[in-house]
């Protein structure tokens, strides 16, 4: 316990350097400038944003992308209040009841609301993250290839069960994510693959090329064929900071998304997508009106955002301890972390204390910026949110463009680029997630190095897998999963919680 | 959901068949692009074991999408928005043309920089609106344009090519 606390102390020194605070409210500012864009979720903005970060030091770099997270992510919730346009799938749920909120005038409260459950949640977060991050550390050094290979394949499988529609569907999207992770020229045996003969995929694809693609270019695609209706709230904002007795009510609220999101987000396969939904639903089952929910109940926004935002802090517990990136935007923060020499995993708590602790302690003090910065600027995001679409759009890609073309200085990047958009859409088109695949790209390589390490050691013998007890109680975790998901009974179920929005 | 057309031509729109006919088709090309590459070799797994398995898999799962849908009837796919689809990743195309120059199809870009490029893409890609009104556009892209090299290029230090052909960046 003393030890967590002289950790997170080397953490605050390190955050609480004029550099790395600028750096965290220029990350938050940004984050929630580009976040605020109807349609662009956090995904898109760290991709666009990118490229800022890699003319800092490693500790400065991440400190800001985590400040851009987090900014991105509140940013998308003020749309989804305002405009009633969630930028991403977690923030469905806050446009429920928050646009209703918006509507009658209480705009500034549900807003005030959010970012204040989002604190508390995210001081909860940090606190257990600084708990967990030496054990799970430890935990991390007993994995050996063939356990890092059932670990990954079970957290694929979670997140199989837990995205949305066909399961068929889901599980093809991530064999397509971990076929496109093998493009170009195999680390190992020097073998170029699935090139095609093309120069430009001799690198294999970036990340950040990829998410640009499906999730950035494709949502425009998506918006110009089914312009949305726009309401942008004319009413009042109201008042911004909540009464202390309307902080009182909806405490519980904020206290139970927290622990939600909390254990959720730590789940290997992006468990933090469904903290909201479940609060939700436990909201409105435990509610003692639950007729108002869906009519403007704060309970409704403080709860789900405040699971969101844990939700959002503890998926960074895998990805420090473990090396592994539980969805699409820890899987861009590894992309920065290679970028910058820093090789995630359970190694990096002894190697880079300083960053690692200096990051942990960032995401508390962005999470504090968050309410500095967004409760007084929120008339300007009003302002951003009325310019037309027809004027957005067309910025959103030239940011992307720019954006794209500088982290490799290469047009190829661009032209991939616009690939992937025309994929993302097509995929959109006939119903398909590209969120698994994503995952499954980023986990592609490590699941195939992992394979053949984990083979050499045993001279090619594939049962290494079910012999070492750790490893075949993941894989028959993930078995277990699998089959209690195809069930029927748990379909309609796991159904009617995404079926909330 | 289900329109009571049971029709075969309502088979040629169904979105289901038509994702696993996709499924198909994209693990078969990859089938096709690693089928040089050795499954394994006298070092261990080789080249070829994860990218031939998984795409073999992906064949499997089309089969088996498109045997499903066969069988109910699915959701049409819906019209498809060629004219934007050409039209934004035309413009996401011209600008990485334009950036730092290239050949295209037999014409030779000179690298023109964000100076030129920046407008491009944003110009171009308006159109793709039906609503565009082009005063407002061409103003918004000078304007977005001039705000983006402020940003990117001087306040952020990012070496994105400005205007190479006038002040040598």
């Amino acid at each position: 316990m003393g030890d967590m606390f002289s950790n997170l102390g080397l953490g605050l020194q390190v955050a609480m350097t004029l550099k790395n605070i600028g750096l965290c409210f220029a990350g938050c500012l940004i984050g929630t400038l580009v976040g605020v864009l109807p349609g662009v979720g956090p995904v898109a903005t760290i991709a666009i944003l990118l490229p800022v970060t890699l003319t800092l030091d490693p500790t400065g770099a991440l400190i800001m992308l985590a400040g851009i997270y987090y900014g991105a992510q509140y940013g998308g919730s003020t749309t989804a209040i305002l405009v009633n346009i969630p930028g991403e799938a977690t923030a469905v749920v806050t446009a429920i009841d928050g646009h209703e909120m918006a509507k009658n005038g209480q705009a500034g409260l549900a807003l005030g609301l959010a970012a204040i459950g989002s604190f508390i949640a995210g001081t909860i977060a940090t606190l257990l993250i600084a708990a967990l991050g030496v054990p799970m550390t430890k935990l991390g050094l007993l994995f050996g290839p063939a356990e890092y290979f059932s670990l990954m394949i079970m957290g694929l499988v979670l997140a199989v069960v837990l995205a949305r529609g066909s399961l068929l569907k889901a599980i093809a999207m991530i064999a397509l994510g971990i076929l496109l992770s093998a493009i170009g020229t195999d680390i190992e045996t020097g073998r170029e693959r699935l090139t095609f003969d093309l120069e430009m995929l001799y690198d294999g694809l970036e990340f950040a090329v990829l998410a640009m693609g499906l999730f950035g270019f494709a949502e425009i695609l998506k918006n110009l064929q089914n312009p949305e209706a726009r309401d942008v709230v004319r009413s009042k904002i109201g008042r911004l900071l909540p009464r202390l007795s309307e902080i009182r009510e909806n405490l519980p609220a904020i206290l139970r998304g927290t622990g939600l999101g909390s254990v959720l987000g730590i789940l290997p396969g992006n468990g933090a997508i469904l903290a909201p939904f479940a609060s939700y639903a436990l909201e409105k089952r435990i509610a003692k009106q639950p007729a108002k929910f869906g009519h403007g109940a704060p309970a409704g926004v403080a709860g789900p955002e405040s699971a969101n935002n844990a939700g959002a802090q503890t998926s960074f517990i895998p990805l420090l301890t473990l090396g592994l990136p539980p969805n699409a935007v820890m899987a861009l923060m590894v992309g920065a972390m290679l970028i910058q020499g820093v090789i995630p995993g359970p190694q990096v708590i002894d190697r880079n204390p300083e960053l690692f602790w200096g990051l942990i302690a960032s995401m508390w003090i962005g999470n504090l910026m968050l309410l500095v910065i967004n409760l007084p600027l929120i008339g300007l995001w009003v302002k951003l949110l009325r310019v037309p679409y027809r004027l957005l759009f067309p910025a959103i890609v030239l940011f992307c463009c720019i954006g794209i073309y500088s982290i490799g200085n290469t047009a190829d990047m661009v032209y991939l680029t616009a690939v992937f958009g025309l994929v993302g859409y097509v995929l959109h088109k006939l119903d398909f997630e590209p969120a698994p695949l994503a995952l499954g790209f980023v986990l592609g390589r490590l699941l195939e190095e992992k394979l053949r390490q984990a083979l050499i050691i045993s001279d090619g013998d594939p049962m290494v897998f079910l012999r070492s007890p750790l490893s075949l109680s993941l894989l028959l975790i993930g078995a277990a999963a699998l089959a209690i998901s195809a069930l029927p009974a748990l379909r309609a179920r796991r159904d009617e919680v995404f079926a909330e929005e | 959901m289900a329109s009571g057309s049971q029709r075969a031509g309502a088979k040629l729109r169904d979105r289901e068949v038509w994702a696993g006919i996709a499924l198909i088709a994209v693990g078969a090309i990859a089938l096709f692009g690693a089928s040089d590459l050795p499954f394994m070799t006298r070092q261990g797994v080789g080249a070829g074991l994860l990218p031939r398995v998984v795409a073999g898999f992906i064949v499997v799962l089309g089969v088996i999408q498109v045997a499903i849908s066969l069988r109910a009837s699915g959701p049409d796919a819906g019209g498809w928005a060629w004219r934007e689809i050409l039209i934004v990743l035309g413009a996401v195309v011209l600008f990485g043309l334009a950036i730092r120059g290239g050949a295209v199809a037999g014409v030779t870009v000179p690298p023109l920089g964000l100076v030129v490029a920046g407008p491009l893409a944003v110009i171009v890609a308006g159109f793709a609106d039906r609503g565009a009104r082009p005063g407002e556009l061409v103003v918004f892209a000078a304007i977005i344009s001039a705000v983006c090299i402020g940003v990117f290029r001087f306040a952020l230090g990012i070496p994105v090519p400005v205007a190479p052909w006038l002040i040598g960046y």
